[in-house]
């Protein structure tokens, strides 16, 4: 008996450890040998000695351990083995350890779509100056004119307008002083200056390309130049690029690079995240979400996510399980990983099914795994130390593509359990739905998450005119993803324009000709990446006006200026948000109570050479309004009455005797009872 | 580009209108004949204005103060014919920041007879690559034939941003000196834009100067942009010693100036009102020899 309680006991010290671990980590530990493989396979090491990429809870006053490279409050990532991942879980004031998961990038007219010119032409006016552009993605084409400048005016494009370039994923050598100053700013990779990257401008050479294209059309939308054909929203934004990694923790490091080149420039930033995935609880409380929500302290810091495009793949299964609940997984690949959360006291017994009717029963508390005939299987139903929410693990390998594996929810207490396929690469439900899809980081709390819409579905490409089939005009992208989190937060906040979307094309990557523009410098993309950037690039041209807004400030304009059109419906919803992003309106929602009563006047596109459309708003208490048009002397050229209902008007250039005005600079202005717009400068080109 | 400056200028200008004969009965009829057959020749012209725009924000800030009267005054800026009554050589120079959305730089150098202005208007960018910038050139002779004075002079508008482009026009202007100041400007006798119409337009004005010991002062009127956009402008002009006071309504902008004089430095200034439109402000300082 008393042989019996020290096992006991023993089996107890040698699990406090694990217990610190997530299920993917506790599978080499747990597992049988002839299953650690496997497990290493699966966390991406084949060798005890590889490095693996986790996130690190820390107590309270721990400053520092072997292998730390980023910190952000008691949160921390960090690059071990997985002997020392196991000595670092022994640490008492170590509280839990989770790898890092890759995430994927979530893949002309849509700028005026979003109301962006009206901020250009405006009164103030801006593209976007003084403000970081952070983009953490697969780089950016540096030769692309879109990010380049011609300083001194003689046609050649010899400047950058990227201010620092991260490559996380090769290299080595210098770093800016400000990354690296303190513990917690992992040096990896290598960052280019300014300078050296203008000096490969001149050379004809990009040292960190843009293989995969991604990350030169996202920072197009938000930011690139008219020089390649399509400005962006803040085309006059300095940027910074992370070309990461793409795994969890080089995308926090890639946020808080961009946030420490902003401090060193005194300088607010929006960092646009167009790449997510799905092996986290969905409800923001996970060590990847809350520390990217860490990273957004103070005024000037603001975080765009992509929503996600799983809205139509089924990676998401969920609902009171009170009684015995079956749901079938689909492998689509080699290997599946999928994740059920559930909050306590809710306990179950878990029971798969290969499609050879073979199954694996694993009671609360337990882990365990089974070869079977159509593949490997490892389940893991011991909890998490995550509070109160659960995980339950599931790792299937070498299942063959397009078999159906049940698995079996038992309730011992009954409770509500949600589901994830970790990628849809990697199979889907039977049963599934496109809700609660929204990837990781987009379910962080104080992370802005976009959907995207429809604004092109047509487009003459290098290979001819091309037709994408199964999209409706404004209405929301069929692979948008929906909300809300798990927890029952709204998201996403806002949609924006995400199919299809023409912007820079890098030159490093292999395009299809129905996609490449026939400019060569552009290309078709959809995508809740693509409408991230549209929203990104409208926090810049905000935080251009006013450098000191919160990124709980621009959410909550973002939400009163969303357009919620009879396609959005109802809104809020989980689908839409707020509402479809508009710009103008969200900058007069940003205005103080005091100017509420003052008019407001936007121009739509700049110069015009037919008509000149313009939005207005007017004081709630106006009794009239005018439209009027003055020359640069003062003289009054046109003006028109407004409709308080409406919201836009067009002058079609002509002068009250009804003739057309010549080309030079015009001043528009809402005049009102209330009081005055801003002038509008009108740039009359004939 | 340039105006009058008392002692040397405005003083010299009316001690040698004392000394001339006044025929108004001649001048009267020709410009309404003038004005008349323009708008039976022409019709209602295309609204060309702004093709004429930088020029006039190029003027001083005296003449701008006194917008559309200045056609009448022996300042050559406006009225080529009333260069021939310029009374001494001067270089000026002229910033001005209307309504608060363009920067004007203006240069010009002249004297009895002659004169060459440059004006550059930027608006700087307005938005993702869109700039506005022109740049404005003009050259003016004139003779002077007892009280008259005849004057022609060719402008070239130089438009950079966001096209570049080049226009030519040709004016011609007669100014009369008499107990009152006449001036009848024709802009655009010959006119060219590409792509464009530069119709011509018509305006006329008439000035009252009248002296007391130590105190001078001007009062006129003017029918401006006959037959495309006619406005009536008037405006008033006082000085003391090298103090100068001034003030004008053309279309709804109220101009309100003054001026300072430090032989043989000047310095005027004018802010411009406007019930819609933001506060404009004109500052010029010019050198004048002999």
């Amino acid at each position: 008996m008393r042989l019996l309680l020290l096992l006991c006991a023993l089996a107890f010290l040698a699990f406090a450890g694990p217990e610190k671990l997530d299920p993917m980590l506790r599978a080499f530990f747990l597992s049988p040998p002839d299953l650690q493989p496997l497990a290493l396979s699966t966390l991406g090491a084949e060798t005890l000695d590889r490095p693996i990429r986790v996130f690190v809870e820390l107590a309270d006053g721990v400053t520092d351990f072997p292998g730390l490279r980023t910190r952000v409050g008691n949160l921390a990532t960090a690059s071990l083995t997985l002997p020392e991942i196991y000595s670092l879980s022994e640490r008492p004031d170590v509280l839990r350890i989770r790898a890092a998961r890759p995430v994927e990038p979530l893949l002309d007219y849509s700028v005026p779509e979003v109301g962006a010119p009206a901020l250009w032409y405006g009164s103030p006016s801006t593209t976007g100056q003084g403000v970081l552009l952070g983009f953490v993605d697969s780089g950016v084409d540096i030769l692309h004119p879109a990010f380049r400048l011609d300083r001194d005016g003689d046609g050649f494009l010899e400047g950058s307008r990227i201010l620092f370039y991260w490559d996380q994923t090769g290299g080595s050598g210098w770093f800016p002083d400000f990354w690296g100053d303190e513990p917690g700013e992992g040096r990896y990779g290598r960052v280019y200056s300014q300078r050296e990257l203008e000096g490969y401008i001149r050379a004809g050479f990009s040292p960190a390309p843009d293989t995969l294209g991604h990350g030169t059309h996202v920072a197009g939308i938000a930011a690139g130049g008219k020089a390649a054909g399509f400005p962006g929203v803040a085309p006059g934004a300095d940027l910074v690029v992370v070309k990461t990694n793409f795994y969890e923790d080089g995308v926090v490091d890639g946020i808080k690079f961009v946030f420490e080149a902003a401090k060193f420039l005194g300088k607010p930033a929006v960092v646009n995240l167009s790449l997510g995935g799905h092996s986290g609880p969905h409800d923001g409380k996970g060590l990847f979400e809350r520390m990217v929500s860490a990273l957004v302290e103070g005024p000037g810091r603001v975080i765009v996510a992509a929503a996600g495009n799983e809205g139509a793949k089924k990676i998401h299964v969920g609902g009171e399980i009170r009684s015995q609940t079956t749901w079938t997984i689909v492998p689509g690949g080699a290997s599946l990983v999928a994740r059920f959360w559930y909050e306590l006291p809710a306990r179950f017994s878990i029971t798969v099914t290969s499609p050879l009717g073979e199954t694996l029963t694993v009671f609360p508390g337990q882990a365990r795994g089974l070869t079977t005939a159509s593949g490997i299987l490892w389940l893991d139903n011991t909890g998490t130390s995550l509070g109160a929410t659960q995980e339950v693990f599931l790792t299937l390998t070498g299942a063959a593509s397009g078999t159906a594996w049940r698995i079996t929810f038992e309730p011992v207490l009954p409770g509500r359990v949600d589901g994830w396929i970790e990628s849809p690469s990697m199979g889907y439900f039977l049963e599934g739905d496109g809700q609660m899809t929204i990837a990781e980081p987009g379910n962080a709390e104080r992370v802005i998450t976009v959907g995207a819409y429809v604004t092109k579905i047509s487009w003459n490409s290098q290979a001819g005119f091309f037709r994408a089939e199964g999209y409706e005009l404004y209405a929301l992208a069929p692979f948008s993803s929906r909300g809300p989190t798990r927890d029952g937060r709204l998201k996403p906040e806002i949609a924006a324009p995400g199919a299809w979307i023409a912007s820079a094309r890098s030159r490093d990557a292999q395009v299809s000709p129905w996609y490449a523009l026939p400019d060569g410098l552009n290309m078709m993309l959809a995508g809740t990446s693509m409408s991230a950037p549209h929203v990104a690039g409208a926090c810049a041209l905000l935080l251009s006006l006013r450098s000191g807004l919160s990124w709980s400030e621009i959410l909550a304009a973002l939400r009163a200026g969303a357009r919620a059109d009879s396609l959005v419906g109802s809104a809020p919803n989980p689908s839409w948000g707020f509402g479809k992003l508009d710009l103008p309106r969200t900058w007069a929602a940003l205005q103080p109570p005091s100017s509420v009563q003052k008019p407001g006047l936007f121009l739509l596109a700049n110069p015009v050479s037919f008509s000149a459309h313009f939005r207005y708003q007017i004081p709630e208490n106006a009794h009239w309004a005018e439209l009027r048009i003055y020359d640069l002397l003062g003289r009054l050229v046109w003006r028109e009455t407004l409709s308080l209902g409406s919201e836009t008007v067009r002058w079609d250039l002509l002068s009250l005797s009804g003739f057309r005005v010549s080309s030079g600079l015009y001043l528009a202005l809402v005049v009102t009872d209330q009081g005055v717009s801003d002038p509008v400068r009108v740039v009359v080109n004939r | 580009m340039r105006s009058t400056k008392e002692k040397g200028g405005l003083i010299r200008a009316l001690s040698q209108r004392k000394k001339r004969p006044s025929i108004p009965g001649l001048f009267r009829p020709c410009p309404v004949a003038v004005l008349l057959a323009a708008f039976l020749l022409f019709g209602p012209a295309v609204f060309s204005a702004t093709l004429d725009i930088p020029f006039a924000l190029g003027r001083s800030a005296r003449s701008f103060a006194l917008f559309g009267v200045d056609l009448a005054l022996p300042d050559a800026t406006a009225n080529p014919g009333a260069l021939a009554f310029f009374p001494q050589w001067s270089v000026f120079s002229t910033y001005a920041r209307p309504f608060g959305v363009v920067h004007v730089w203006a240069i010009s150098f002249g004297g009895p007879g002659l004169s060459a202005d440059a004006v550059l208007l930027d608006a700087g960018g307005i938005g993702p690559d869109l700039h506005y910038r022109v740049w404005a050139f003009q050259g003016a002779g004139a003779l002077r034939l007892g009280p008259w004075g005849l004057g022609g002079r060719a402008r070239f508008l130089r438009p950079t941003d966001p096209e570049g482009s080049l226009g030519l026009a040709l004016d011609a202007g007669i100014f009369w000196q008499g107990s009152v100041y006449a001036g009848l400007v024709w802009e655009g006798v010959y006119a060219q834009f590409p792509g464009e119409p530069w119709p011509p337009s018509f305006s006329l004005a008439l000035a009252w100067p009248l002296e007391f010991s130590g105190f001078s002062a001007i009062f006129g009127a003017a029918f401006l942009g006959f037959p495309a956009l006619p406005t009536w402008a008037f405006a008033a002009e006082a000085r003391v010693g090298p103090l100068s006071l001034r003030g004008g309504l053309h279309g709804a902008s109220l101009n309100l100036g003054g001026g300072l004089a430090f032989t043989p430095f000047a310095l005027d200034w004018v802010f411009t009102l406007h019930p819609d439109l933001p506060l404009s402000f004109r500052v010029s300082f010019a050198l004048e020899w002999p």
